[in-house]
């Protein structure tokens, strides 16, 4: 509970919006502008992420991951052992005429078992292979950190794009509310010295904003209050003095324009009540 | 225009933006710590990709058989461009936090400039004159809230004028049937045409 200058009000969430007008006008123009401005730096941004991915990647796939050397597997030809038939006829020609005249240096026929068979290649070096998928695997790593580098800039620029305007706009409309608040309750002050009413001023609700606006007020109530009090003291000295003169029967217009005074001091009275 | 004489031309100036420190820089240190935030966690992620590319390029070159010259050459060209692109962030961050604080320190005076002018009106208020209340200026906020005020402050000093309209008929009417004089009531009237010379001068 608060003092009798304080009373009790609690902020509501239903009346965070006082004065529409200026609480979202400030509101959603400061939410535009702030969506303006991460939509150009976020293009910016972006652009500048898919320079340096491609240029990365670029980097990445520039390398050329060197494939161990795997020679091919040729056919191989293997000369066996040379076979002699040491029954066959050294000169096969069934030509009698030749045979009249054979050669004495004339050799045993040989002959040749050609096998024709692939042989396996050597063996590759471990190394090699495990160099070469590493450097592949690494390149694809390095692609898809990349990727994901620039996905997750994206990601970061949406997200807090909207932190930001979702940001600004809730403390917008709490900041102008608290601006609103006081500027709302000052109004009903106004209404009720229009209507000639000089009740209590309550201070602010903790928290408020334009505290010396408010003080400012206090003291025009306060300034409007001792006039109003002042003329009461005055009117109520001024009517004795003129009922003790009996000025209302001496004059139709002097009695006249007192009663328009007793009117005007029953105002008063009631205005500042007792 | 008749009341040109006296109407207060007020125009804005750059040295008066700043009318309600508390109110106005509130708004700027928030929207300008939420700004540098966010530029500063995008700047980091842009830097840490473009470093990363700049890496690979490096890693590249190292690995080649390049003229060493030259190599460093690449290298401090890419490192060059790396810098360049924080200053960029930075830059783009410090402009992001001008044009907001540009913009509130705009807004907030067009709503701190009707508050001043109404707390002007109060200070007058609290010495009990009721002097005339000019418009607002061009492009300010708190149309209604002013509008309120001014109803209530016109009706106030009309009411305050009719009183010592009603003062002088009786001061008058006695003068005419010449009632007053040297008397008790004469020193009463007296008294009561200085009070309303003096709350005359409250309205003028």
């Amino acid at each position: 509970m608060g003092s009798p200058n304080n009373r009790g009000y609690k902020r509501s969430w239903r009346n965070l919006l006082l004065n529409t007008r200026y609480q979202l006008r400030f509101t959603l123009v400061m939410v535009g502008l702030s969506a303006v401005l991460m939509a150009v730096l976020g293009w910016w941004v972006m652009r500048a992420a898919e320079k340096a991915t491609t240029v990365a990647m670029d980097a990445v796939l520039g390398v050329q991951c060197k494939a161990p050397e795997r020679p091919g597997a040729e056919p191989t030809v293997v000369i066996d052992e040379p076979i002699v038939d040491p029954e066959a006829d050294p000169d096969p020609d069934p030509d009698p005429e030749a045979d009249a005249d054979p050669d004495p240096d004339a050799r045993p026929p040989v002959i040749v078992n050609i096998v024709e068979e692939k042989v396996p290649p050597p063996p590759v070096s471990v190394n090699a292979v495990a160099r070469y998928h590493l450097c592949k695997i690494q390149q694809v790593s390095t692609i898809e950190r990349l990727y994901r580098g620039e996905w997750r800039i994206f990601l970061v620029l949406v997200v807090s794009g909207l932190a930001l305007c979702f940001g600004l706009a809730v403390y917008g409309i709490k900041m102008t509310h608290k601006v609103a608040g006081p500027l709302h309750k000052v109004g009903l002050y106004f209404a009720k010295m229009k209507a000639n009413k000089y009740d209590t001023v309550y201070n602010l609700r903790k928290g408020d904003q334009l505290v010396d606006f408010y003080a400012h007020f206090k003291e025009a109530h306060e300034g409007m209050r001792k006039i109003e009090t002042e003329d009461v003291e005055m009117l109520r000295d001024l009517i004795a003095a003129a009922d003790a003169a009996k000025v209302g029967d001496s004059s139709p217009d002097a009695a006249k324009a007192l009663d328009e005074l007793r009117e005007i001091l029953k105002t008063k009275e009631d205005a500042i009540g007792p | 225009m008749a009341h040109s004489k006296h109407r207060h031309k007020h125009r804005r100036h750059l040295s008066n933006y700043i009318l309600d420190k508390r109110l106005q820089l509130r708004y700027v240190a928030f929207v300008t710590i939420l700004s540098a935030l966010l530029s500063g966690v995008l700047g980091y992620l842009v830097w840490q990709q473009e470093n990363s590319a700049t890496q690979n390029i490096v890693n590249t070159l190292e690995a080649s058989d390049y003229d060493a010259d030259l190599k460093n050459e690449v290298v401090a060209e890419l490192s060059g461009r790396d810098s360049n692109l924080v200053l960029v962030m930075l830059g783009a961050g410090i402009g992001m936090v001008l044009v907001l604080s540009l913009y509130l320190i705009v807004m907030t005076h067009k709503v701190a400039g009707p508050l001043y002018k109404v707390s002007k009106y109060f200070d007058e208020m609290a010495e009990g004159k009721l002097s005339e209340v000019w418009p607002l200026r061009k492009g300010d906020q708190l149309k209604d809230f002013y509008d309120k005020f001014k109803d209530m402050h016109d009706t106030l000093r009309a009411r305050h004028v009719e009183e010592v309209a009603a003062l002088g008929s009786f001061v008058e009417a006695c003068e005419a049937a010449g009632i007053g004089g040297p008397g008790e009531f004469g020193h009463k009237l007296d008294e009561v045409k200085s009070y309303r010379a003096k709350r005359r001068e409250q309205v003028a």
